[in-house]
């Protein structure tokens, strides 16, 4: 392999460690995009149509697809700016010697000093680093923002925040009255039906009043207590010697029905309606 | 590879033995590192400079120990109103030989690798003329036969910025010739104290100084230095630093393609003393001034206020 060659496959090594600094920093946009979609849409409580046949939720699979698209774009654009170029503004030692070489291989050129410095690049190179393409501090940053995601996107979903747009934003724990909230549910209540409430928001003095003495009744009553039977039912004496359970005589055995599915008009019917019960119950 | 091998040593030895003259120089001239450094690039790019100074400030003495130290040989012509072109370039004398009489040339004071034109601005124009003719075409021409000049060539000549009376400016066309033009400032306490300690301690003040470069090896310096490479972007800066300053505000005139050629020829020069087989864009900076600076003409209101070529070419870089 002639220097130049050798330098032109160095380059191309040069390239291909920007792209891997780009892959890096790709896949933290792209994490970071769907952390906070995600938490966005757990809070914002974004009413969306639910996709059945999909096995994950439709707020998950749309944060998915944001940080699949911006790890893509974030990736396409840092491969385009992580070139050669980059990599010499981040090792500026070796910068102007590796502009220079890329330049005369361009050039062909293959004389003394050109030799000499085609030597020089590749040596240079050999000693860069291309860690410098990542920005330690940028990437740093990324992490920290990811880890607070991550952290308020767990803390959102078992807390159940949830920001109503038209009200002001309600909090409520698992056992709450929101916490089996469903898509299709109506909306809860307003903050206005909780300040209806007199005892719910009101000072319990202000209700009972200040304490005070009560004043003494004046009316005298006198209880008469009799073992005499009044008129009436109330004439028979009570016997409970055999009130409580009936005896194994009054009870006649009777066998359990089955119905013949052909005596059933309609089972379609039936079957939808008592899904419908079922439905109503549930969300009662 | 061998061979990659023993030219990179070539280059080595070269660059190693470049810095041994600048070492020899020391041994003479204190102080005045960028000097020493703008007048070696000057010569390795086979260029010719301008040196301007006040007088006493050890302009001919740099010049002499350059020569010492690479090998080459020395001439001085001091520029005077009566000088003539032959005193220059020489002349045919008739000389008595075994045939008979004949004429034969004898060769000016130009017939030396390193001319030092002490005062060039005192030389009438004709002899000026002649002077730079030479400087131009490496070689001169007496009653119709043609003489090459030594290889290497090199004219550095002197200027007094004080004195202008009976003078004979260099005219725009001719400044554009010199390569470069190089300032040489006032030495600093220490420096001026060395230089005192240094030359008033001993009757004979000639401080020996060892060649340690043959004028073979100086050809070979420049041939290097023109093949080092430049970047394509550093070479668009330089030339782009050329062209701003012929629309420059406070410019009358700018500097012309051989000023293009020059500054990429000089930051080649300096990398290659620096010991680099790069360009980098410091060169282009610190070589665009000594480049420049009589290439360009300052408008009569900037001169007014005080702005000289310097200022300029600083504001474009």
């Amino acid at each position: 392999m002639t220097d130049p060659e050798a330098l032109d496959a160095a380059v191309d090594e040069v390239r291909r460690e920007g792209y891997k600094a780009a892959a890096v920093f790709a896949t933290a946009d792209a994490v970071l995009a769907l952390l906070a979609v995600n938490v966005g849409l757990t809070v914002v409580a974004v009413d969306v149509p639910s996709i059945s046949a999909l096995p994950v939720g439709t707020e998950a699979l749309i944060a998915a697809v944001v940080g699949l698209a911006v790890g893509l774009a974030s990736g396409v654009v840092r491969a385009r700016r992580n070139g050669v170029e980059r990599f010499e503004a981040a090792n500026p030692e070796l910068g102007a010697a590796l502009r220079s070489a890329r330049d005369a291989a361009h050039s062909a050129h293959d004389d003394t000093m050109a030799r000499r410095l085609y030597a020089d690049a590749l040596d240079r190179l050999s000693e860069a680093s291309s860690g410098r393409l990542l920005d330690e501090r940028r990437l740093a940053l990324r992490m920290v923002v990811v880890f607070v995601l991550a952290v308020g996107s767990i803390h959102v979903t078992v807390a159940g925040v949830a920001l109503d747009l038209a009200d002001s934003p309600t909090v409520g724990g698992s056992d709450g009255p929101d916490s089996d909230q469903q898509p299709d549910d109506p909306p809860p209540e307003s903050s206005d039906s909780l300040d209806s409430d007199p005892i719910s928001n009101t000072d319990g003095s202000t209700v009972l009043g200040d304490p005070g003495e009560v004043a003494r009744g004046d009316e005298a009553l006198t209880a008469n207590l009799s073992d005499r039977s009044g008129p009436g039912a109330g004439d028979e004496r009570a016997r409970y010697e055999n009130a409580g359970h009936p005896s194994a005589e009054d009870i006649s055995p009777e066998r359990a029905g089955y119905d013949d599915p052909g005596s059933v008009e309609d089972p379609e019917l039936v079957r939808e309606y008592a899904l419908r019960m079922s439905e109503e119950n549930d969300d009662d | 590879m061998t061979e990659n091998l023993s030219d990179d040593e070539a280059v080595q030895r070269l660059q190693d033995a470049l810095d041994a003259v600048r070492d020899e120089v020391r041994k003479r001239i204190v102080g005045q590192e960028a000097v020493v450094d703008q007048l070696l690039a000057c010569m390795l790019c086979d260029g010719n400079a301008l040196l301007e100074s006040t007088p006493g400030l050890g302009k001919t003495l740099l010049v002499q120990t350059l020569a010492d130290a690479t090998s080459l040989s020395f001439n001085r012509v001091q520029n005077t109103p009566d000088l003539m072109p032959s005193d220059v370039t020489g002349t045919d004398i008739v000389r008595d030989t075994a045939e008979g009489q004949e004429f034969v040339f004898d060769p000016g004071p130009l017939f030396a690798n390193v001319v030092l034109a002490d005062e060039i601005n005192r030389a009438t124009p004709k002899t000026q003329a002649a002077l730079l003719e030479a400087m131009q075409e490496q070689q001169v021409t007496v009653t119709g036969d043609t003489y090459d000049l030594p290889e290497p060539f090199f004219v550095l000549a002197t200027q007094n910025p004080i004195e202008q009376e009976g003078t004979y400016p260099l005219p725009e066309a001719q400044r554009d010739r010199f390569t470069m033009k190089i300032l040489l400032d006032y030495p600093g306490d220490d420096e001026e104290t060395e230089i005192v300690d240094r030359y008033t301690r001993r009757l004979d003040d000639d401080i020996p100084v060892e060649p340690v470069l043959t004028p073979e090896s100086f050809r070979d310096a420049q041939r290097l230095v023109r093949q080092l490479p430049i970047a394509d972007d550093v070479r668009d800066r330089a030339v782009g630093v050329v062209r701003e300053t012929r629309q420059a505000d406070r410019l009358n005139y700018g500097a012309s393609p051989r000023a293009s050629m020059d500054l990429v020829l000089a930051s080649k020069a300096r990398a290659f003393l620096a010991g680099r087989s790069h360009v980098a864009p410091d060169d282009v900076e610190a070589m665009a001034r000594p480049v420049l600076r009589h290439r360009v003409v300052v408008d009569f209101r900037a001169e007014r206020e005080g702005v000289a070529p310097d200022d300029v070419v600083g504001d474009l870089l």
